[in-house]
């Protein structure tokens, strides 16, 4: 039998004494497109819904030295509709439209895409290649985390049974590039079989710097060291690029199951990073 | 489970029900007022069968807990149109022979309602992204992209009229 209790707290410090008193049981419920799911799935059985959705203070866009700070309840079509989002992230935008489908993104909110720590979340690769971090609240007090050292596991993060995720923090990239590409087997409402979000700066045709994230190609969304390690101070080269992307088998670990095999993950994310970090550079592919 | 009062505006009339905590939307809908428009699918947010309009935007009403839904206006197909009658956009389903089995059919006229009354001349390309999320096995969506753009130019001549 299931046992939920509901809870429409009317501001985040009465969230975080309910995440206090419940810890694990306290179930944040933002857009819900997940959480329903594992209702319904019954992999989630009780718990109190702690609903998070009315709370203005988690839906701030906020434009600061730092960067652009987003609150975790914005939806993504908030996101997709923010002026300051597509001035200040035009990447960020453009990757968003990737996101599930109209009706999954106006429900499904920034927080709950990174909190739930799927290895296919869609805003985890560009934001990891942004250099993003997340705030976190719990009655115990606030902290950063960055985005790198964020994911765990299969649907584990950081986040202590009292904490949450309030808010994220996204760099301005300045004269980086970013291009994130999202492979599905179809165009609409598709599970990532792999993505890769790149961001780029160079320097007299050299790569002076450079971020690589993956998604769908290892338990967590992640950061691809090796490559990045590879290809910095190297010229900016069709040819350079292609070769070192291949060290991409080094950072990641696929699995085979309804989307693709593990052999054909490996393949495929080589081929989908050289084509983001060509486009980023402003090659043809 | 200690249920909760809830008032929401259905197709236009309110109504105060008491809910189960993990009660849905969907469910709502259809056990309790009979809006059988609003179709079961998949349950899990995949097919876009349950498509209803909240405060005026295409949402799967499967993946909704009712009681987050407090206060605010929910239409289902069945709400387009006075009783008995049907409106410009389930017309042109009817006509473009957009309708097959017909278990996507109300899904995809809640979702092509909002996108003509945000854009009112949508192209192709419009229309396809805006029913991204919803899912027809049967018709091949060729028919349906043509019923979305008659339903549009329906909707635009009877606002001319009026």
């Amino acid at each position: 039998m299931s046992d939920f209790r509901f809870l429409q707290p009317e501001g985040l410090r009465a969230v975080l004494k309910a995440k206090e008193d419940e810890g694990a049981k306290g179930l944040i419920l933002a857009g819900g497109t997940n959480l329903l799911s594992y209702i319904k799935k019954r992999r989630v059985k009780s718990g109190l819904l702690i609903d998070i959705t009315r709370l203005d203070e988690l839906k701030n866009i906020e434009e600061g030295a730092e960067g652009i700070t987003l609150g975790a309840s914005l939806t993504i079509q908030d996101l997709i509709e923010s002026e300051v989002v597509r001035r200040r992230l035009p990447s960020f935008f453009e990757a968003l439209k990737l996101f599930g489908n109209p009706l999954i993104r106006a429900k499904a909110t920034l927080g709950g895409n990174l909190a739930d720590a799927s290895p296919i979340a869609d805003t985890a690769p560009i934001l990891l290649a942004m250099d993003a971090s997340v705030q976190v609240a719990s009655e115990r007090g606030e902290r950063t985390v960055e985005l790198a050292s964020f994911f765990k596991g299969v649907g584990e993060t950081v986040l202590k049974p009292d904490e949450v995720l309030t808010a994220v923090t996204v760099p301005a990239c300045g004269d980086s590039r970013v291009k994130m590409l999202k492979l599905g087997l179809r165009k609409g409402t598709a599970c990532s079989v792999t993505s890769a979000a790149v961001r780029i700066k160079l320097r007299d045709r050299e790569i002076e710097d450079v971020r690589i994230a993956l998604g769908g190609v290892a338990p967590t969304p992640v950061r691809a060291y090796t490559v990045e390690k590879a290809l910095l101070g190297k010229p900016c080269t069709g040819e350079e690029i292609e070769n070192q992307a291949q060290l991409l088998r080094k950072d990641i670990s696929p699995i085979t199951d309804v989307r693709g095999s593990a052999e054909y993950r490996k393949e495929v994310s080589v081929n989908l990073l050289s084509r983001a970090l060509l486009t980023a550079a402003g090659m043809e592919v | 489970m200690k249920k909760i009062p809830i008032q929401l505006t259905i197709n236009g009339r309110k109504r105060e029900i008491l809910v189960r905590p993990n009660e849905t939307l969907l469910n709502v809908l259809r056990d309790r007022f009979h809006l059988t428009a609003v179709k079961y699918g998949c349950g899990i947010g995949e097919c876009g069968a349950c498509t209803v309009l909240l405060d005026g935007v295409p949402v799967l009403s499967c993946q909704l807990l009712a009681a987050t839904c407090d206060g605010h206006e929910v239409v289902t197909a069945e709400g387009l149109a006075p009783e008995g009658e049907t409106d410009p956009m389930q017309d042109a389903f009817v006509e473009e022979g957009a309708v097959q089995c017909g278990f996507c059919t109300p899904g995809m006229v809640i979702s092509a309602t909002a996108l003509v009354r945000e854009n009112p001349d949508p192209s192709t390309e419009d229309i396809k992204d805006a029913l991204r999320g919803n899912l027809c096995r049967c018709t091949g969506y060729e028919n349906i992209i043509r019923a979305v753009k008659t339903g549009a130019k329906k909707i635009k001549s009877r606002k001319r009229e009026t």
